[in-house]
């Protein structure tokens, strides 16, 4: 191959790390404007809708279109289990490209990292992200040597630092721009997602808190700002989350700088709603919220994707800030009128 | 009319009903009980003589008693979502509802001392959590690994060949957790782990499977339909649910050798029988009548469900250490049954194997792959009606609305015409 590889990535349980390894540059299938517009897209939406049905995430199906729509320019799409949307979004990409070559589809690839905390989901996950590492090889021509390796996986542990240190400096900075430089930072180089952060806490540092009531977000992923730029469009300000694309998992480090180390880290890291456990993640997050100064948290969900029900009655029991609840939602967009209901009759709005 | 129903399907339902009023009584006087998802390795508990209830079993008899809604109504007032994949959800509403929910003719389903579950989807985990948050009860999970590699033809080879079509690595990772389930099931029946025992279980639940594949392939080669669909369905399940047992291999032998001589005797399920038809995915448990309607009608028979078809193809596995076997029994239920190429090839092959006129796809929001296999059976020539509808919650379910549809498809596509009045 030629050129930089340019690999499209979808969920969060995909390694970065091995991208950087092996000089690959990322694609966020999952961050691509969900609304997009024009007849092809358009008519790519409505075939996706047909592929993967009405029982699944809208954002999946949004992600399809543009991949149906436009397939050119991506060497390889790699995916990964930390949603169910994702994975079926795997098994129908898998079966267009096995059935249908002319479509052009690329190699597709499902990264199968597991987070129940036994040593053998552990090892399981360790071959998985070796057998990614394999993957990325055959596709780039490049076999990462160790210090390859140790050094992306340090160089990436710096840019999650960064942005979880950006996470906390919310509200001098928007959960929109927050949400940016978050899904951005995966498809930079880490070099140059360091310099974007580094910029941004500097300028959050020097700007004062916005003096706007204080929310936290939990629920469906937020690839990109869409909705979480609508939500402070009610006045409010996104502080804290635990979001699937957002802070979720900034915290953790690789211990290890080896495939190995990744693989663990990347284990460790399954409090999403999809995959961890409501209990732990209400505590979490009452804390998260708390320590940020929210004054609400809104759980928001896309239709069909059901994991933020199941959280909603033990997030309640757990804090005891409002819950706000805005669930049903279109890909990439967010019903105002029931986001300000909900913020007016906990009294945030007036 | 007269009463043609099976007799070994009126032997399973009394047999289950007598087993389920002792292991309703043997909760009560204290033995720790067992609450297991369909896909979760039971051999295990039988090993330890642990008795264990299958979540989607009890969700069928509910749903069928008219218990379902008040257990997902149970379910709401708990937090919990009323209408997330209610069809694995309905048990736990009908224990948080406890007596209340004395479900007719089978009574109340006894709270669990262990609940044990994979974790396909986003919500199965999720829901298994809420009975170990929620209810109190002790929870072990199983991972839900994925088939990257999948074998074409899988289920010609399955049986022996284990290890390749399913995968080492993923029976590496359940044999790893069945070694954790172990001490838990120890604890739980106060017995030692016995592999001569699960060896033997192993042996008995193989010879079941032989006897639901000639099963099959006896209906599949008959002219004209011998037993109904809602026959065949509790004939098989009902004993798949005491795999394992003396019992179970008898009822699937006695359901074969009735069905044979029903085929000696040339007696059809309809005096015209005028199309044969497949039933793709779960029972539709709240309408059973839906499969009679259109036999009498328009003598259209339904000739295949998946439940005698992957009782017949997806349960033998000989050879090897019994828990190696035991997991590879286990991983991978959903590709085979929803996902493409493993369920579309099995599907276009069992259509053609009991040379069907048309198919009747069940889609619920839950499963997946169901485009590739609508797609595969429609390449292959065989016309397809998509019914989308939740197998267990009739909430949102129009009976003469989708009659009425399924008949226009029937006559358009199928050519099948209504019976003359």
């Amino acid at each position: 191959m030629s050129g930089e590889a340019v690999i499209g990535v979808v969920g969060r349980d995909v390694p970065i790390e091995v991208f950087d390894a092996v000089g690959a540059r990322v694609r966020r299938l999952d961050a691509l404007p969900r609304g997009a517009a024009g007849p092809a897209f358009a008519d790519a939406f409505a075939e996706a809708g047909e592929i993967l049905g009405t029982g699944i995430d809208p954002d999946a199906t949004a992600t399809l279109a543009h991949v149906l729509a436009d397939p050119s320019g991506l060497d390889a799409i790699v995916l990964c289990s930390d949603a169910d949307a994702t994975q079926r979004l795997y098994y129908a990409l898998r079966e267009l490209a096995r059935r249908e070559h002319d479509r052009g589809l690329p190699p597709v690839h499902l990264a199968d990292v597991l987070h129940l905390p036994r040593a053998s989901s552990l090892a399981y996950t360790a071959a998985e992200v070796a057998r990614l590492q394999d993957a990325l090889g055959d596709w780039t021509g490049r076999r990462p040597s160790a210090g390859d390796v140790a050094d992306a996986a340090r160089a990436r542990g710096q840019v999650r630092r960064a942005l979880w240190l950006l996470a906390d400096l919310r509200p001098a900075i928007s959960g929109a721009d927050f949400a940016l430089l978050r899904a951005r930072a995966d498809e930079l180089a880490p070099e140059a997602a360091l310099v974007a952060l580094r910029e941004a806490v500097a300028s959050a540092r020097r700007s004062s808190p916005a003096d706007l009531p204080r929310i936290a977000l939990t629920g469906s992923s937020q690839w990109g700002p869409a909705v979480v730029e609508r939500i402070e469009q009610c006045g409010v300000r996104v502080v804290a989350d635990d979001c699937a694309g957002g802070a979720l998992g900034l915290e953790l480090d690789v211990r290890e700088p080896s495939v190995d180390g990744i693989a663990e880290r990347a284990w460790r890291d399954g409090q999403s709603a999809h995959r961890g456990s409501a209990l732990e993640r209400a505590a979490s997050l009452a804390v998260r919220a708390e320590r940020a100064g929210a004054a609400a948290i809104v759980s928001y969900a896309r239709r069909r994707d059901d994991a933020a029900m199941w959280e909603v009655g033990t997030l309640r029991a757990a804090t005891a800030l409002p819950v706000v609840v805005v669930h049903e939602q279109a890909a990439g967009d967010i019903d105002l009128s029931v986001l300000r209901g909900g913020l007016e009759q906990i009294g945030m709005l007036r | 009319m007269t009463d043609d129903r099976l007799r070994t399907a009126r032997e399973a339902l009394r047999h289950q009903r007598e087993w389920f009023a002792e292991l309703r009584a043997e909760a009560e006087a204290g033995r720790p009980v067992a609450l297991v998802n369909a896909d979760v390795p039971h051999e295990l508990f039988r090993a330890f003589d642990v008795p264990y209830v299958v979540n989607q079993w009890w969700s069928s008899v509910a749903a069928s008693r008219g218990a379902a809604q008040s257990g997902l109504d149970a379910v709401a007032r708990a937090g919990l979502p009323r209408d997330s994949e209610p069809y694995n959800t309905i048990g736990l509403g009908n224990v948080l509802n406890g007596d209340a929910d004395d479900v007719p003719g089978w009574g109340v389903l006894p709270r669990p001392a262990l609940v044990a579950t994979d974790r396909t989807g986003d919500v199965t985990g999720k829901l298994f959590e809420a009975w170990r948050d929620v209810v109190g009860v002790e929870l072990f999970a199983f991972e839900s690994a994925v088939q990257t590699a999948p074998v074409e033809e899988w289920w010609q080879t399955v049986a022996d060949q284990w290890e390749h079509v399913v995968g080492s690595r993923r029976i590496d990772l359940m044999v790893a957790e069945l070694r954790e389930l172990i001490p838990v099931l120890e604890r739980i029946s106060g017995r030692a782990y016995d592999e001569t025992a699960l060896r033997e279980i192993m042996r008995l639940g193989n010879e079941q499977a032989e006897w639901n594949r000639r099963t099959r392939d006896l209906i599949a080669a008959a002219r004209p339909l011998p037993v109904r669909v809602t026959d065949t369905i509790p004939a098989v399940m009902l004993p798949q649910w005491h795999r394992g047992t003396e019992w179970g291999r008898d009822a699937a032998r006695a359901l074969h050798d009735e069905i044979a001589e029903r085929v000696e005797a040339g007696r059809g399920v309809v005096a015209d029988e005028r199309a044969r038809l497949m039933w793709i995915g779960r029972g539709l448990w709240f309408d059973m009548d839906f499969y009679r309607h259109f036999e009498e009608q328009y003598g259209a028979v339904f000739v295949w469900s998946m439940y005698l078809s992957i009782a017949a193809d997806g349960y033998a596995r000989y050879g090897g250490d019994p828990l190696r076997a035991l997991a590879s029994r286990f991983i991978g239920f959903p590709e085979r049954l929803y996902v493409a190429p493993e369920a579309t090839e099995w599907y276009v092959d069992q259509a053609q194997q009991h040379g069907v006129d048309g198919v009747v796809h069940l889609v619920s929001d839950d499963p997946r792959g169901g485009w590739a296999i609508t797609r595969a059976l429609e390449e292959a020539g065989i016309p397809v009606f998509v019914l989308r509808a939740d197998n267990a919650d009739e909430s949102a379910y129009d009976a003469a609305s989708v009659r009425a549809q399924v008949a226009d498809w029937l006559e358009s596509r199928v050519e099948a015409a209504p019976a003359r009045r």
